[in-house]
């Protein structure tokens, strides 16, 4: 069954439009809506929640038709980029929040929020008020504000906008663990590849109001077309050894990367193209990924020139200008592209 | 090295140089002649009034009475003002309909017209002949000359700045406050309580604080519809009228209390329920 359906969706505000929009999400998916400020994705968020009701569609969840339901009762919980936390309410107040409303009995209340607070590692917070948190502090308890009513599914609004980078990482790792835990179905809403590329198990890209494509992050990160910025280089792939922290990676068609992180299972990896070293031959080196292929494009960007090589895997290099013309490449060149394990960057 | 590290530029602290001295002194002057207008009325009338009228004033029931009168009647005004302005500023704040800014414009009027007018206007409905005085007259309630003929038209006058308190704070606060909650589960009438209203907290204080200091100072509208029984604004009228400014003994039968000493008594109360307020407010909204 799938855990959200979003059909034929059109709505008008203001000067702003949501198009036909069709989207399906599976049940206990991370499925992540990626697009640039002004694309339509919050609009589009406030639809599912119920914050207005849509010119035309529908929104399912989990089978049920929930268009015409009021908010409190489509079992959509909703975290806003700013987590609004309420204010008057200290941290376990606003964990509690949404059992207190529905009528469960206080010890009851107390024993969820609590789990809840353990899933998202904050029960030391749960006495303090909500003006002294950090940012990441707030961000995990808008989670776990909206875990707490064991909702459908869940809609996060660029829920790491906020936070600096450090804290960025941390609470990627711990969205994905609290995802694996608890199996509800989540819609998180970005503009950045990255977020995306980290946590989705299949990803949506919306510009101008409109799904322009939906699929596994690596096939819609690789993709160059409809007007959204390409990632290069970004590969789906499964640790398949591990020396303490170096990780052999494959990432099919019997290629293997070696990388440094303490991920297992599936993981997403990427490796910039200006980090890949073009080398006519197989040098001995202490670089130890290497692989080669045949140059299959060839594009002059001025100073660079960027080089699709295939072999496999696609793999795109930037190299300058003089290298490419010293090296004599052609289109049909044999060649190996080279990197650091430093320079792949597991998501 | 320390040499080269420039001291950060101090704004707004001194005689900022960007502006001559002279331009300065001129705004100083005109500031100060404001300040002169708004302050010397105040320290003169405090400086009229003396201990034994004061004193007087304390053990004149009449004045008791005009004061209590004064408290509860503007009291019960920002109540109603708070019970019917809050969903009044709320709608207008949150929604956006056809015939709003008209809506917003009709509960302004009662600041623009004169406040004689206002009186009329009142005793055109509530009079004891006119159609809803008449009502209730024939119950054998007066909607004039009673505390409640006084209520109405301090409402009247001063309600509208609880509701734009409260309309200016909802449209400032985020409505994705309540969209939360909702999904959450809260219905909207708790989501009001619970959320709604905790946010807009200070400024339904603010607003009835400023109802209840215009209710506390009206005369014009009452001198019409309500001037018996006397609030402390009228009461201090007649007392000026009858006997000028100072208290008035004949004979050691004390004939007036002093028009400046209750007066004095008048702003000392008002001040203190203005403070007791704000430290409320302080209080429940936090720093």
């Amino acid at each position: 069954m799938d855990g959200l359906v979003v059909e034929n969706l059109s709505h008008s505000w203001k000067n702003f439009s949501l198009k036909d929009v069709q989207l399906s999400v599976g049940k206990g998916e991370y499925f992540v809506l990626l697009g640039p400020t002004g694309s339509g994705k919050t609009l589009l968020l406030e639809a599912i929640v119920g914050a207005y009701q849509p010119r035309n569609g529908r929104i399912i969840v989990e089978g049920e038709d929930v268009t015409n339901l009021p908010p409190e009762r489509r079992k959509i919980s909703y975290a806003p980029q700013n987590c609004l936390l309420f204010k008057n309410m200290k941290v376990r107040e606003n964990v509690e929040y949404g059992l207190y409303a529905k009528g469960i009995p206080s010890d009851e209340r107390r024993k969820t929020a609590e789990q809840v607070m353990q899933l998202v590692g904050i029960p030391h917070l749960a006495q303090r008020g909500t003006k002294t948190l950090s940012g990441g502090e707030q961000q995990r308890v808008s989670l776990a504000r909206a875990l707490a009513v064991q909702p459908k599914l869940i809609l996060l609004d660029e829920p790491l906008s906020a936070v600096d980078s450090e804290t960025k990482r941390t609470i990627l790792e711990e969205l994905r663990h609290i995802h694996e835990q608890t199996d509800v179905t989540m819609i998180h809403v970005t503009h950045d590849l990255w977020e995306a590329a980290s946590l989705a198990g299949s990803i949506g890209v919306i510009n101008a109001g409109k799904i322009l494509q939906v699929g596994e992050p690596d096939v819609v990160l690789r993709d160059p077309t409809r007007n959204y910025p390409s990632v290069e280089n970004i590969f789906k792939g499964i640790v398949v050894r591990r020396t303490s922290d170096l990780a052999e990676i494959d990432i099919g068609d019997n290629i293997v990367v070696d990388a440094i992180t303490d991920r297992s299972g599936e993981v997403m990896l990427q490796i910039r193209p200006e980090d890949l070293i073009v080398s006519s031959t197989s040098v001995p080196s202490s670089a130890r990924n290497d692989f080669p292929g045949t140059i299959t494009e060839i594009t002059d960007l001025g100073a660079t020139v960027r080089l699709r090589i295939a072999g496999g895997k696609t793999f795109t290099a930037v190299i300058t200008r003089q290298s490419f013309f010293e090296m004599q490449l052609n289109i049909g060149t044999p060649v190996h592209a080279i990197c650091k394990t430093t320079s792949v960057h597991v998501l | 090295m320390l040499s080269t590290v420039k001291e950060p530029v101090r704004r707004h602290q001194g005689v900022s140089s960007t502006f001559p001295l002279r331009f300065v002194i001129a705004l100083s002057v005109l500031s100060g002649i404001l300040f002169f207008v708004l302050v010397s009325p105040i320290i003169s009338l405090v400086a009229n009034s003396t201990p034994g009228g004061l004193l007087l004033s304390l053990r004149d029931s009449q004045v008791l009475a005009a004061l209590y009168l004064t408290i509860y009647t503007s009291g019960l005004t920002s109540l109603v003002a708070v019970l019917l302005g809050v969903p009044l500023g709320y709608l207008l704040g949150k929604y956006e309909f056809r015939g709003r800014s008209f809506l917003d414009s009709i509960i302004e009027i009662p600041l623009v017209i004169p406040h004689t007018v206002a009186g009329i206007a009142l005793l055109t409905i509530y009079g004891a002949y006119q159609p809803i005085g008449s009502i209730f007259n024939g119950y054998g309630i007066r909607l004039t000359n009673d505390v409640i003929g006084i209520v109405i038209t301090l409402v009247f006058v001063s309600s509208t700045y609880t509701v734009k308190q409260v309309e200016d704070a909802v449209r400032a606060m985020d409505p994705k406050y309540e969209l939360v909650s909702r999904s959450l589960g809260a219905s909207a009438t708790f989501t009001f309580f619970r959320v709604t209203i905790p946010n807009i907290w200070r400024s339904i204080v603010s607003g009835a604080i400023l109802t209840w200091a215009r209710a506390s100072s009206e005369v014009g509208a009452l001198f019409v519809m309500s001037y018996y029984p006397a609030v402390a604004s009228i009461f201090i009228w007649n007392l000026y009228a009858g006997y000028g400014l100072h208290e008035s003994v004949l004979n050691g039968v004390v004939l007036s209390p002093g028009a400046v000493n209750v007066a004095v008594l008048m702003i000392v109360i008002n001040l203190a329920i203005f403070v007791l307020f704000k430290m409320i407010q302080r209080t429940r909204g936090g720093k």
